[in-house]
């Protein structure tokens, strides 16, 4: 399966990451870039997200 | 899987924000000073006003009888817009939400890039921009 990745830019700015065909800690790695290049902090990325292998993370980033 | 990530909308990344301020759907300014060392705006009488900014551009581009409005580089890294009362009416909320959509998506496109992912597309639908990568 093609690991894919969708960024969203809704109209207000706020942004959304959604990803296929991960799993694990390569997932969150992905994660973690785009939200501090969003900047929210990983810290608080990290404790609200459960990254027990899902297979597809979907990601609000409101800026 | 969602999360709902709150942050304080930030400019923190120079390059991003002359993009941004380029390609902002609303109102484009392509020519843009940048400065390591801020700089004076003017105002619309060409008098020299005592606010500095790091990313500037100058009222001759922004057309009428603007001011220069810019943006200085704080200690912490984020670049805060200097905008006079009056240039608020040109470069209101809609202006700055068109602004942040384009500075999100340069920087999502830097972090992209970062990561080595590949552009799939990019596209508008119902109002919001769907960019698509790649991960080899």
């Amino acid at each position: 399966m093609a690991k894919e990745i969708t960024v969203t830019i809704n109209p207000d700015a706020s942004v959304e990451v959604d990803l296929e065909g991960f799993a694990g800690k390569g997932c969150a790695a992905i994660v973690e870039g785009f939200a501090k290049a969003a900047g929210a902090s990983s810290a608080g990325m990290i404790k609200k997200t459960e990254f027990n292998a899902p297979s597809i993370v979907k990601k609000t980033l409101n800026q | 899987m969602s999360a709902f990530l709150p942050f304080e909308t930030e400019f923190n990344d120079q390059d991003c924000l002359v993009k941004a301020l380029a390609e902002n759907d609303v109102i484009q300014y392509t020519n843009v000073e940048v400065h390591e060392t801020p700089q004076n705006l003017y105002g619309y009488h060409g008098d020299m006003r005592p606010e500095k900014a790091n990313i500037i551009v100058r009222r001759k581009d922004i057309g009428g009888s603007s001011n220069d409005i810019g943006f200085v580089k704080g200690e912490n890294g984020k670049y805060t817009a200097i905008i006079s009362d009056f240039d608020k009416g040109k470069h209101n909320d809609k202006y700055m939400t068109g602004l942040k959509r384009s500075y999100a998506a340069a920087r999502m496109h830097k972090e992209a890039r970062r990561q080595g992912l590949k552009l799939k597309s990019d596209t508008v639908v119902n109002g919001k921009r769907i960019v698509k990568y790649l991960q080899a």
